[in-house]
């Protein structure tokens, strides 16, 4: 039978509270001891307050890292595919069937399902290591992408000057080409694995790549050449940091709300976030300027 | 005289009073006319009693009271809700007015101070309705404890996290007799072995609810759980571990049989749902037949509901498009009938034994 009374249940009691806040504190505390396994110095660019309706009720502070994709040039490419939906996951061209088989999905399983069973649809995301590169070669390719087609925009639009919608085009083009020098985030996942060292030994620079946990699922779909899998990233696990008291008056909220868009505010240009032995980021440093890092 | 919980009292206190108002219809009616002295010690008897229950446990020992008690029981509930929602919505609103250590050093007190708070207020209040607000506000502390320090380190998030919850939920129901927190317990324990379980199939544990059969392998555990384990002090436990045993048994079946592509099994989808159409109507059938056997209302009960709601949904794939709509309800209503019919039977039969067994 089971009987709690007294000081059995003061003892239990007390016991468990102090357990749980020992193993999160410590392994927090652990997180943050010795070098960082990383450290990435980020801008206005590569990170964003959250929108969340309780931030009127809520008087702490975090920053949402913005990291984008490369997917597979297309001759057609969309707004997407180089000035930067970011943070709400991606295709990156490099997930392809062998990656994916790398990162213990089942591939052969996936495609061979019985005919008309849409379960192969709806794999399930694995957690996997993440490998963030900061303004490296996977973000010069993005500007490539967006200045090539800009030119080939424009000229298509010189070629037929009456048409009004591909002067509009061109138009449009050339926005995002600034956008993706200017505003679009430098910060791409580009590899995936399961092992740490393996990925860290592939990618020594600390101060340009970081490794993250994260989310990694194939999606599949029908094409006219059958049954294709592309790899999609769902998520990062840690993409909100908290910012510590000692940097929040660096925030300042104009009449009691956040900025409207969600942007940071104009004169912060630099955050140095670490990432630590469980790869759990922090704050390190934030520093302001007037002057917006734009192209940097 | 054996310890004896609030609910048994309660039990005790209700058979006296049903006891004494069919007394004295037999008594009218000459059927067992009592000796003046027979009559007065068992009076005695029962009214020391009840006093007795009444100092130690607050009873009910009148209608009126027990009505009540059912008002101060959801006051009681709303307000523990209401509570614990101000303590969640008081720390976000401050929390970022204080450094990383005064944030640690106030959750950890709030969860101190408000466990501590509820083993006083369990030690005075006989009625348990002081406890259970003051238990619920702990709990609240406590998950917000745990919640917020990830927060404030950024820790990735993970299912350990309900095992804590769970422990301390467990702790406080078997503490202040709380079904409440019993339950919440019980979810918490579900969800945890749901997310290790799809671990182990390789998923992200946070997807745990996608893949129904990962709630099943712990739900049987639990349906049992109360017939190794005796809960004396604790009468009306058992019948929420049966409940929630069966929830997590029969729910999964009931999402399969609609949507066979969340399963695991390496089949067709039509294959999969028949298959756990089948299986919901024969575990739903054994629910009540179980409960029936053992006098389990509450199995019985939870597998009526489920037993016609594989029903209704059958007759809905079957017949929603093809038949008129007055159609279709009268064959629902029909249907309900027909159920009535044997529910009676199975009761009648049920007198039948108890009848010939007394």
């Amino acid at each position: 039978m089971i009987n709690f009374s007294g000081k059995k249940m003061w003892i239990t009691g007390l016991a468990l509270i102090v357990i749980t806040n020992a193993v999160v504190l410590l392994g927090a505390a652990w997180n943050r001891s010795g070098s960082p396994e990383s450290q990435l110095e980020l801008t206005q660019r590569e990170l964003r307050l959250p929108y969340w309706r309780m931030n009127r009720e809520s008087s702490g502070a975090s920053l949402n890292l913005l990291w984008r994709t490369l997917p597979a040039e297309a001759e057609e490419m969309g707004y997407s595919d180089y000035s930067g939906y970011a943070g709400n996951g991606g295709a990156p061209y490099w997930l392809d069937r062998a990656k994916l088989q790398s990162l213990g999905f089942d591939m052969a399983g996936l495609t061979t399902r019985v005919e008309g069973d849409a379960r192969r649809e709806r794999p399930l995301s694995r957690s996997a290591l993440l490998v963030l590169e900061l303004n490296g070669p996977a973000c010069q390719e993005s500007l490539a992408r967006a200045r090539r087609h800009a030119a080939d925009a424009e000229a298509k639009a010189a070629a037929t000057p009456e048409n009004d919608d591909l002067k509009r085009r061109a138009e449009s083009a050339r926005k995002s080409e600034a956008q993706a020098k200017n505003e679009s985030p430098r910060l791409f996942v580009i590899d995936a694995g399961m092992e740490l060292s393996e990925l860290r030994a592939k990618y020594p620079d600390r101060t340009r790549y970081a490794i993250v946990h994260g989310q990694v699922r194939p999606r599949v779909f029908e094409s006219k050449d059958g049954v294709k899998v592309e790899g999609f990233i769902d998520e990062i696990s840690n993409s909100s940091v908290n910012i510590p008291y000692d940097h929040r008056a660096t925030f300042k909220r104009e009449n009691g709300k956040q900025s409207l868009n969600g942007a940071m505010p104009s004169d912060v240009i630099a955050v140095t976030i670490a990432f630590g032995k469980r790869l759990e980021p922090w704050v390190v440093a934030l520093s302001g300027s007037k002057a917006a890092g734009a192209g940097k | 005289m054996t310890e004896v919980s609030r609910t048994a009292a309660q039990q005790r206190a209700d058979q006296i009073r049903a006891f004494r108002q069919e007394l004295g219809v037999l008594t009218a009616e000459g059927v067992l006319p009592l000796a003046e002295g027979q009559a007065q010690a068992v009076a005695a008897y029962h009214d020391a009693l009840l006093v007795k229950y009444a100092q130690a446990f607050d009873i009910d020992r009148d209608l009126h009271a027990k009505q009540l008690s059912t008002g101060m029981r959801i006051a009681s509930f709303l307000g523990a809700l209401a509570l614990a929602a101000s303590v969640f919505f008081l720390f976000y609103q401050f929390w970022g007015h204080f450094s990383e250590l005064a944030q640690v050093v106030i959750l950890v007190s709030a969860s101190l101070g408000s466990f501590g708070m509820t083993v006083l207020v369990q030690r005075r209040d006989s009625t348990g309705y002081f406890t259970k607000l003051a238990a619920l506000v702990a709990f609240t502390c406590f998950v917000l404890n745990v919640t917020m320090l990830g927060q404030i380190f950024n820790i990735t998030p993970s299912d350990t996290a309900l095992l804590p919850w769970a422990a301390y939920a467990l702790l406080l129901a078997y503490t202040c007799d709380l079904r409440l927190l019993l339950a919440t317990a019980i979810l918490c324990i579900i969800a945890y072995v749901a997310a290790r379980v799809g671990t182990w199939s390789g998923m992200y544990w946070i997807h745990f609810g996608e893949r129904p059969e990962n709630f099943i392998p712990l739900s049987i555990a639990i349906y049992a759980l109360p017939q190794f384990i005796r809960h004396r002090r604790h009468a009306d436990f058992p019948a929420i571990y049966r409940v929630f045993g069966l929830l997590s048994l029969l729910l999964p079946m009931l999402v399969l049989a609609n949507w066979g592509q969340a399963s695991y099994l390496p089949w067709a989808t039509a294959t999969i749902e028949s298959l756990y159409q089948l299986l919901g109507f024969l575990v739903s059938a054994a629910a009540i037949w179980l409960g029936l056997r053992r006098q389990w209302a509450d199995s019985v009960n939870t597998g009526v509901v489920f037993f016609v709601i594989f029903i209704y949904t059958k007759f809905f794939d079957w017949w929603w498009e093809v038949m008129p709509k007055y159609l279709f309800f009268l064959v629902l209503g029909l249907t309900a009938v027909l159920f009535l019919f044997v529910l009676k039977r199975l009761r009648q039969s049920n007198d039948g034994h108890a009848g010939s067994g007394s």
